[in-house]
């Protein structure tokens, strides 16, 4: 029952933008605000959430929704991002439209979260995809066509594959429901390709190295509200998948090529957090911080421990809240120097004092500083990972000193040196933004297993790697 | 609950001071802050009285925090880090103090003073932390704190390259140290320090070999990351430039408090490092010691003389941890906190009193204008010569006991210490002794009595701290293990005096050059290990990160777009086939239904 | 009469239909020329019904006479307003959608 109106509250208010001009954005904030509300009370209530029903009995599809632990923990995320990102976009023409598909987002977000059935899971997939693009395509900055048009592309190939392996498991199985394809496993030797098949949506939204050919195009030219959650809650549809139906399904085939995904990630982290060095546009450097972050996700996913799975959630939630934060700053700093441009600020600090320090603890998060949680995704994940491939583990560990050398040069050039540049410090409309997310930084930082043991443990392996 | 109290006080006063610092004036954000770390200095204090009557242990449960074996929110407090804890607060306490006076017309004293609190905080957690984890959240804040704190002057971009400097080179520490925490948790599966001891101790006995070469390994980088915080050769290089920040927090953090983490780490994992290691940590500390003392002898800054001070004496510090004498090591840690923050303070209030002249050929005389000062730093500088009895002596004498059987390093450790002695001397009489050579020399003023008070206490320190210890008036919690034979105390304090005297004697009347140019400016340089480290990592980092953008990613978007022009060029073939006449269109598709029905007869 | 004999027409018919599609360039004339597939097929249906003494084959002949009638109402449909949109029904002045 909630699972089903986690998908029809951001509907009806979809509807409701379309017909109110101006209450479209508080619509938009409340209905994001429900979403959180909804998911947290399908947690607390422990009453059953799901729901089922035959649909398209052909092709085996069926309508089932459900929400556990897991399914909460992202789509709490996603409610507070939607939130904030919808009360970001103070200065948007077409407001009808552009809340209107920002609900509409919301709608196919949640449904990918609560999707139980992969059909379902592919509906809700490629209905992501049509208000984002959309919402990049006609409210983007100057790159934006070319910008979309090349992460349809990407996230559609990849789709492609999802759709054939879906299709692949319908006429073997003969069912796409997801407990009962987990009753009945696919044996081990047959595991691999369609593990690969469905990976293969996952790897271009995540995006693993080097898939990522659309990202940083993409963070440019998207607005800031959107680029914020697509980052923040978009990418990490692709970690649920992965955790859910790669890992859930085909466990064996995953393992089998781990050792390849695993390299890969590995050298991602380090490569985006190597390219972060050197950018001067400031959404650049947060695609490619992100890049880093998402490929550490992706490495401890592929580990696939108990703890480094752990770890991947906590990750998420961390740079989900993190990435809207660092979005939002940048944002501001640029309204204050009128360019995205890194070289254009500098000495901020001394104008701009509150923007300096919610800048700093941003920052001091995404590098992974103990007390936020940013430290605390990481660390687990790298004590998992460390379990079954050490030397992957290790390698990736370079990343903090890497991070530290992107974020505090950040910080360095935007802010401290002889003020260059000067511009009035936020009001408070705008720190309003940005507290929740810190305040939550810390928060999980502070309290990590208010989200790690609200993972169910039935999408975590069962046994233990020996030692 | 005392235990939780003294380390929740000062992160109690940081939260405020950082939010809430603004509605309240400059002086009244740093009394409250001081007063939250006072606050904890009087929990230690009731902590020490209950371990005085016969307490082996406290601990705090405050709940669990990440999703692996060991890793609580939980504190533990023994007698062995009864002093530390003392010492952390009392001399975090003074400090603060003397920021309030020292920093009075600064815009920024709300972030410092918070970034003070939090690090109090952070130190505390790596003294007393129950797992390996927590110490390492300690051991990165007070890492984070030393950022925020040298970099506190914004506008300086010196400071701003300091600060990142620091971080970045602690953050190479810090990763070698995560490495170390994971292998530690496939050896023993907890980073509970008390398990991990107990599991690890049988380990070494039996020595097996596979387990032998696994704990040599995390040993090693354990031991790295104690390196990088505690300045240690070869990660020392942040150290001198950290001399950027405020002259308090060079007192307190980089010279009494976080610098001696590596010491303290070292300390409360003696029992479990591999003996190999701590014995390559004693070597390591005694190069470093004699290394920095030379290159201290060669700053004209005093600021930078200091530094490279505390770089030498925390190499001693490694010696004696190093060959496990842990009353050694934490006597000569506590006394160093002493005498070098008198030192630090001293050399702060000479800032202030001469329009922040760093420069000591341009210092002298100030003996006369500022006698208080005078006496506090004399006394920092005899507990740093090693004079008889200040407390300088009686550590450096608990060393260089430890080390009787081994000839090398007792060398090394009676040579740095006359070579401490010498640059103590040297810096004493330029400053202060020497003909004034600048007008702000000659028209210094003394300090307020808030900065005074706190650096006459700590003067006070200084001087009798050593005899206490030695006297058995205060325990340190162990005891030493070997005592000083008779013949040593006669030729350290020989040795001390006699180069005490010779330096005070060369630079009476002023700067003089002793040692050809070349080599004095070389050892001025730090000997080129910061050109190094730019040649052989910074840049290199800087050319990949240059190659992967105009290389590999630039292949990465070539590819995009490549991909993308074949399918607009397969697609202009396809759209040929789209003429828009109707007729083609059903030609088309009656051929294709012909060829069908022939394929299907045919087959 | 034989069957063949039936089928032979048929697909005589069929193809002067087909050939009329592909050739005519006014819409009527290919729609006549449709209408002549058609009842081509119509003719093979029924025969085959009277061949093997089925009914199968004249329900499909009714629904396509069905169909037929239907696709004439749209056809002339489009037809009507292509004649007010190009002033001709020629059907290669309607090509706009080319590629």
């Amino acid at each position: 029952m909630i699972a089903s109106a986690l998908v029809v509250v951001p509907l009806v208010a979809a509807i409701l933008c379309v017909s109110a001009t101006r209450l479209a954005r508080p619509i938009a904030v409340v209905a994001s605000l429900a979403v959180v509300a909804l998911a947290l009370a399908a947690l607390i209530s422990g009453a059953p959430t799901s729901a089922s029903v035959a649909w398209a009995g052909p092709l085996h599809a069926g309508y089932s929704v459900a929400a556990d632990g897991l399914t909460v923990i992202f789509l709490a995320l996603g409610g507070v991002l939607f939130a904030i990102g919808a009360a970001a976009s103070s200065r948007v023409g077409h407001r009808r439209a552009y809340f209107a598909l920002w609900c509409l987002l919301i709608a196919a977000v949640d449904g990918v979260f609560v999707a139980r059935d992969l059909a379902l899971f592919f509906v809700f997939w490629e209905a992501m995809l049509i208000p984002l693009a959309i919402l990049m395509w006609q409210w983007g900055g100057p790159d934006r066509r070319g910008a979309t048009l090349r992460f349809l592309l990407y996230t559609m190939t990849g789709s492609a594959f999802l759709l054939a392996a879906i299709a692949a498991l319908a006429a073997s199985r003969g069912t796409l429901d997801l407990a009962e394809l987990a009753s009945r496993p696919v044996a081990a030797s047959g595991q691999l390709l369609p593990a690969m098949l469905l990976l293969a949506a996952f790897v271009v939204k995540l995006p693993l190295f080097p898939f990522h050919a659309w990202l940083p195009r993409a963070y440019v030219a998207a607005p800031i509200p959107v680029a914020l959650v697509l980052s923040g809650i978009v990418a990490k549809t692709a970690v649920y998948g992965i955790m859910r139906l790669c890992l859930g399904l085909f466990p064996d085939g995953m393992a089998t090529a781990a050792p390849v995904l695993v390299a890969l990630a590995a050298v991602g982290t380090l490569y985006g957090a190597l390219l972060a060095t050197r950018q001067d546009d400031l959404r650049r450097f947060i695609a490619f911080s992100s890049l880093s972050h998402l490929n550490l996700i992706g490495l401890a996913l592929f580990a696939a421990t108990a703890t480094s799975l752990r770890g991947a959630v906590l990750a998420s939630v961390s740079h989900g809240l993190v990435v809207a934060a660092l979005f939002l700053l940048v944002a501001m700093l640029a309204s204050r120097t009128s360019s995205f441009a890194l070289s254009r600020a500098g000495g901020l600090a001394a104008s701009t004092p509150v923007l300096a320090a919610f800048s700093t603890l941003a920052i001091v998060a995404a590098i992974g500083v103990p007390g936020t949680s940013g430290f605390a995704g990481e660390f687990t994940m790298l004590a998992g990972t460390f379990e079954r491939f050490p030397a992957a583990a290790s390698v990736a560990t370079l990343v903090v000193i890497l991070a530290a050398m992107y974020g505090l040069g950040m910080l360095r050039r935007a802010y401290h040196g002889p003020p260059l540049a000067a511009g009035v410090d936020l009001a408070w409309r705008e720190r309003l933004l940005v507290i929740p997310l810190l305040v939550l930084v810390i928060a999980v930082g502070v309290v990590p297993r208010v989200v790690s043991d609200r993972i169910p443990d039935d999408t975590l392996p069962s046994v233990e790697v020996t030692r | 609950m005392t235990l939780a109290l003294l380390v929740a006080l000062p992160l109690a006063g940081a939260v405020p001071t950082a939010v809430a610092g603004g509605l309240v004036g400059r002086r009244t954000v740093g009394s409250i802050a001081t007063l939250f770390i006072a606050l904890s200095f009087g929990a230690a204090v009731a902590m020490a009285q209950a371990f005085a009557a016969g307490k082996t242990q406290l601990v705090a449960e405050l709940g669990p925090w990440l999703p692996i074996r060991g890793a609580d929110l939980s504190l533990v407090i023994t007698p062995v880090t009864v002093p530390l804890v003392l010492m952390v607060t009392g001399v975090s306490t003074l400090i603060a103090l003397y920021s309030i006076g020292y920093l009075a017309h600064d815009t920024g004293v709300r972030r410092y003073f918070a970034a003070i609190d939090l690090f109090v905080f952070a130190m505390l957690l790596i003294v007393v932390a129950s797992n390996l984890l927590l110490l390492f959240a300690g051991w990165e804040l007070v890492g984070l704190c030393s950022y925020l704190l040298i970099a506190h002057w914004r506008d300086r971009p010196a400071a701003a390259a300091a600060g990142v400097k620091a971080f970045v080179v602690n953050r190479v520490g810090d990763a070698a140290f995560l490495v170390g925490l994971f292998m530690f948790l496939g050896l023993v599966n907890t980073v509970d320090l008390a398990e991990i001891t107990r599991r690890v101790q049988p380990a070494l006995q039996q020595l097996t070999v596979e387990a032998n070469a696994q704990l040599f390994a995390a040993s090693v980088l354990l031991l790295i990351g104690a390196l990088a915080k505690s300045a240690q050769l070869p990660l020392h290089v942040w150290l001198p430039d950290a001399m950027e920040g405020p002259t308090p927090v060079s007192a307190l953090i980089h010279a009494a408090t976080m610098v001696t983490a590596g010491v303290v780490l070292l300390v409360r994992l003696g029992s479990v490092l591999h003996p190999d290691v701590l014995f390559g940590a004693a070597i390591i500390g005694v190069i470093t010691a004699l290394f920095a003392a030379v290159v201290a002898l060669a700053q004209i800054d005093h600021k930078r003389v200091l530094a490279w001070s505390t770089i030498s004496q925390i190499g001693l510090m490694f010696v004696g941890a190093g060959v496990g004498a842990a009353f050694a090591a934490l006597f000569h840690l506590i006394a160093h906190a002493f005498f070098k923050a008198a030192l630090f303070l001293g050399s702060g209030s000479v800032m202030h009193a001469t329009d922040e002249e760093l420069d000591i050929r341009r210092l002298g005389g100030l003996a006369r204008r500022t006698p208080l000062t005078t006496i506090a730093f004399a006394c920092g500088a005899a507990g740093l010569a090693a004079l008889p009895p200040a407390a300088g002596f009686f550590s450096k004498e608990a060393i260089a006991a430890a080390v009787m059987d081994r000839p090398i390093l007792l060398v090394g450790v009676l040579a740095t210490s006359a070579l401490s002695a010498l640059y103590a001397a040297r810096l004493f009489a330029l400053v202060f002794v020497a003909p004034p050579s600048s007008d702000q020399a000659r028209h210094a003023r003394e300090s307020p009595p808030v900065m005074l008070v706190p650096l006459l206490a700590l003067a006070a320190g200084a001087l009798v701290f050593g005899a206490l210890v030695a006297g058995g008036t205060v325990p340190l919690g162990v005891t030493p293990s070997a005592e000083a034979p008779l013949a040593l105390s006669l030729t350290s304090a020989a040795l001390a005096l006699a180069f005490a005297a010779a330096g005070l004697a060369i630079y009476w009347r002023g700067p003089r050059a002793i040692v050809p140019a070349r080599v004095s400016n070389a050892a001025r340089a730090g000997f080129g290990f910061d050109t190094l480290y730019l040649a052989a990592a910074v840049i290199p980092v800087r050319a990949i990160a240059q190659v992967l953008e105009q290389g590999s990613e630039a292949l990465v978007q070539l590819i995009a777009d490549l991909v993308g022009r074949a399918v607009i060029a397969g697609s202009a073939l396809a759209r040929r086939m789209q003429g828009g006449y109707v007729r083609s269109y059903e030609a088309l598709l009656l051929a294709a239904a012909v060829a069908l029905l022939a394929y299907w007869s045919i087959r | 009469m034989p069957t063949e004999a039936y089928l032979l027409l048929g697909a005589l018919l069929f193809a002067l239909g087909a050939a009329g599609v592909v050739t005519r360039t006014n819409a009527l004339s290919v729609l006549i020329a449709v209408e002549l597939m058609l009842n081509a097929v119509n003719l093979t249906f029924v025969a085959a019904a009277r061949r093997y003494a089925e009914l199968d084959g004249t329900v499909v002949a009714f629904f396509v006479i069905t169909v037929a009638a239907a696709e004439v109402a749209v056809g002339l449909g489009i037809v009507i307003d292509l004649a007010r949109r190009k002033t001709s029904v020629d059907v290669d002045e309607a090509s706009d959608l080319r590629g």
